[in-house]
């Protein structure tokens, strides 16, 4: 691959080889002075990343190619240093949507060669010329997650096991695998005292702009639930526990975990499930608990999406303010007219 | 059931454990939890591991378990509480269970009485008592060939979307009777990394869960030619909808014209083309077309079950206590004749007496037995054992 390639995408392994052959680059050295150049550009990469949520890539860029593609590693060094998953997210994404822009219009050989690269298993298409061949354990690695209908393995083209996709949806894939690499490489644990001064000095800086950008899209204040804003599949649950009927384990999650993010304390979940036929109290309080992340791993659970709860006939079929939502704790948001969070 | 009647079946079990010399175990058993039901209503004992087919295979002729579970999932330490097990992927086993499917002949074998009332009725339990609208029941239900022959067919209906669309051919699947009422098909080797989105997906697919009939072809406003996996395959299931039972006639009378109108339909199916179909027939009329057609093609794989990545399954080869049947391997190439009621029988014996309170007409190894009610039978061992593990008999020597 060429180099102007590995300074398109400078998460290729191949990125990291070529360039150490060009230069031994070790973290105590980015202070001195011909390294400049490469900690501004991986300064303005992660800033970039904060403000347009991408990273751009001007031509004139592509001539230093040496110290743009050596920004990269730099500045996943800064963002391991900050140590903030939420930045880790932000700062992945923003790389990988880089990388889709130019992988969406790439020649079909290096987006293969990517693909190969990045573990996915693609060819071009038996089908229609310039799209492709997916196989289906990769598309459902990373476009599971995807909600629009078309995404759904259900309503794909599938053969023998492959899925065929158009360039663009190939190029949507990759960014996924991408966003998996760029965040598993800021996960590698650095503090800022490995780094030299003049670049710790830039992190600080780094640190200070994040905070206040997160303050600004900071946590939104969760709505408490109550009889006017339950979604449907909740409603219907709790009246059923009301009449004394038995809630399979799956709708028992649902429940709980519902319940539990959305303001309920644990002592009055543990209420509700009292009145259940088959309640036993030491064992649903244990499981409550858990799942509110009192216990355990401490992690609070979330509830199913709604896709999930569909599957498992926890759904009772949404109402209209369903229809805006994928995920039943957005359904108090939505329904106040929100967005959803 | 009583003492004598436990006796009986363990003395049973563990005489058919300690008759074994091999047993079947999943591939790197020392990372698999074990699960076992010890007795009739005692609590499942869990979080077992073992490190060999040889120390299962003791621990089942010592403890002659009424039922024998093990994780689909792979941990590192199998025998720590869930959250510290340490998971690292799990086979994906797809679970196909008579219950689920609709089944005429459960009016013939399986009735409800009312538990305050005493009302009784055949077939499945009604939501309240039509008597006194309480809702508790006691329950007989039975399994017949009818049952289990529903329950192949999706058998046969997923291993040809396993091939076809997934690429998963024959040898990498196996097919279990489940000992009870249904099959459940393991995938061997592949996919066993997917988390439960991914599995999702896959359940999804197989049942028709999420389909847009705009996004396969069907759009509302001109259908023309069915694209993708689904499309294709509610195509083809038009076809043999349309090709058995026809379309009403539109040119009464004239035979030539009607099949030639049949012919054109079913060359547009043929082709994956419904619009032939969609101009011969009302708007309502293909609409339902179109919902049988998914109906039928849809598999009915039990969702909740093959989404589970700590699902615990019965182990291959081992007894089912709710019947006393094996959970046994169908070689793909015998499946066509294979017989729960016959060739899952492992427990056969000389006659024994039992108490039968409720039985309804049943067959089992070649034999037709009962309807019982409340009388004293000299059965079958295979035939007791069954009738004792529907728990509608007591041992009586
Ligand atoms: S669509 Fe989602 S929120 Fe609405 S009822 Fe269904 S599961 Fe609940
Ligand atoms: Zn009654
Ligand atoms: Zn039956």
């Amino acid at each position: 691959m060429s180099v102007l390639r590995y300074a398109k995408y400078p998460f290729l392994r191949g990125a990291a080889a070529f360039v150490s052959e060009q230069v031994d680059l070790q973290l105590k050295e980015l202070g001195k002075e011909e390294f400049k150049p490469v900690v501004r550009r991986a300064k303005q990469r992660v800033m970039q990343a904060l403000k347009q949520r991408r990273v751009v890539t001007e031509s004139r860029e592509l001539v230093d190619y040496v110290s743009e593609v050596l920004s990269f590693p730099t500045a996943v060094a800064m963002v391991s240093a900050i140590n903030d998953d939420r930045l880790r997210s932000v700062y992945s994404l923003s790389e990988a949507k880089a990388a889709y822009e130019s992988l969406k219009d790439e020649d079909p050989k290096t987006l293969l060669a990517i693909s190969r690269e990045l573990g996915i298993r693609a060819k071009p298409s038996a089908g229609p010329a310039r799209d492709f061949d997916l196989d289906f354990e990769d598309y459902l690695l990373h476009a599971a997650r995807f909600h629009q209908p078309r995404w759904k393995l259900v309503n794909r083209k599938l053969d023998r096991g492959m899925v065929q996709v158009t360039q663009r949806e190939l190029a949507r894939i990759l960014q996924e695998a991408i966003q998996r690499r760029v965040y598993e490489k800021t996960t590698v644990p650095l503090s800022v005292e490995d780094l030299p001064e003049s670049v710790s000095l830039e992190v600080g800086e780094l640190r200070e702009n994040w905070e206040k950008i997160k303050r600004s899209f900071g946590a939104r204040e969760a709505v408490k639930d109550d009889e006017t804003n339950r979604p449907p599949c909740v409603k219907r649950m709790l009246e059923r526990l009301s009449k004394g009927e038995h809630l399979s384990h799956p709708e028992r999650f649902a429940l709980t975990t519902y319940l539990s993010n959305s303001g309920h304390a644990v002592e009055e979940i543990l209420g509700l499930y009292s009145s259940s036929p088959d309640f036993n109290a030491a064992r649903t309080e244990y499981q409550v608990r858990h799942l509110a992340g009192e216990m355990g791993s401490r992690t609070r659970y979330k509830p199913p999406k709604c896709s999930t709860m569909k599957t498992q006939g926890i759904c009772p079929g949404g109402d209209d303010v369903c229809q805006r939502i994928r995920h039943p704790l957005q359904y108090p948001a939505a329904k106040l007219g929100g967005k959803g969070g | 059931m009583n003492e004598r009647s436990i006796d009986f079946l363990k003395q049973t079990f563990s005489r058919y454990y300690s008759s074994l010399k091999s047993l079947w175990v999943p591939e790197e058993i020392e990372k698999r939890e074990f699960g076992f039901f010890l007795g009739k209503e005692k609590a499942m004992v869990r979080h077992r591991s073992f490190d060999s087919a040889e120390k299962l295979l003791g621990f089942l002729a010592k403890e002659a378990p009424f039922d024998v579970y093990y994780s689909i999932a792979t941990y590192d330490s199998p025998q720590e509480a869930m959250s510290e097990k340490g998971w690292r992927g799990a086979d994906v086993v797809f679970d196909i269970d008579a219950d689920h499917l609709g089944r005429q002949c459960r009016e013939e074998h399986d009735m409800w009485v009312c538990l305050a009332c005493g009302k009784e009725g055949k077939g499945g339990k009604p939501a309240s008592c039509p008597e006194c609208e309480k809702k508790d029941f006691h329950e007989v239900n039975w399994v017949c060939g009818k049952c289990l022959e529903v329950a192949k067919l999706e058998v046969y209906k997923l291993l040809e979307v396993l091939e076809e669309d997934f690429g998963i051919g024959d040898e990498n699947v196996e097919v279990y009777f489940s000992g009870h009422r249904g099959y459940h098909v393991h995938v061997q080797g592949r996919l066993s990394s997917i988390d439960q989105a991914a599995r999702k997906e896959l359940v999804d697919y197989l049942t028709g869960t999420g389909l847009d009939l705009g996004l396969v072809g069907l759009g509302a406003k001109s259908p023309g030619r069915l694209v993708t996996g689904w499309g294709t395959r509610i195509a083809r299931s038009l076809y043999e909808i349309v090709n058995e039972k026809g379309i009403g006639e539109k040119h009464a009378g004239d035979k030539n014209l009607e099949a030639k109108r049949k012919r054109r339909i079913l060359e547009g199916l043929m082709a994956n083309d419904v619009e032939a179909l969609s101009k011969n027939v009302s708007k309502k009329d293909f609409e339902s077309l179109v919902s049988l057609a998914i109906e039928k093609v849809s598999v009915k794989v039990d969702p909740v079950v093959t989404t589970d990545v700590h699902r615990l399954f019965r182990l291959p080869e081992t007894i089912n206590s709710k019947t006393g049947l094996l959970k046994r391997r169908v070689p793909l190439e015998s499946l066509s004749s294979f017989d729960p009621l016959e060739d899952a029988v492992v427990l056969k014996g000389d006659p024994v007496k039992v108490s039968v309170k409720r039985a309804p007409r049943f067959s089992l190894s070649g034999g037709t037995y009962g309807p019982y009610a409340n009388e004293s039978a000299t059965v079958p061992r295979e035939v007791a054992v069954l009738l004792l593990c529907k728990e509608a008999a007591e041992y009586s020597g």
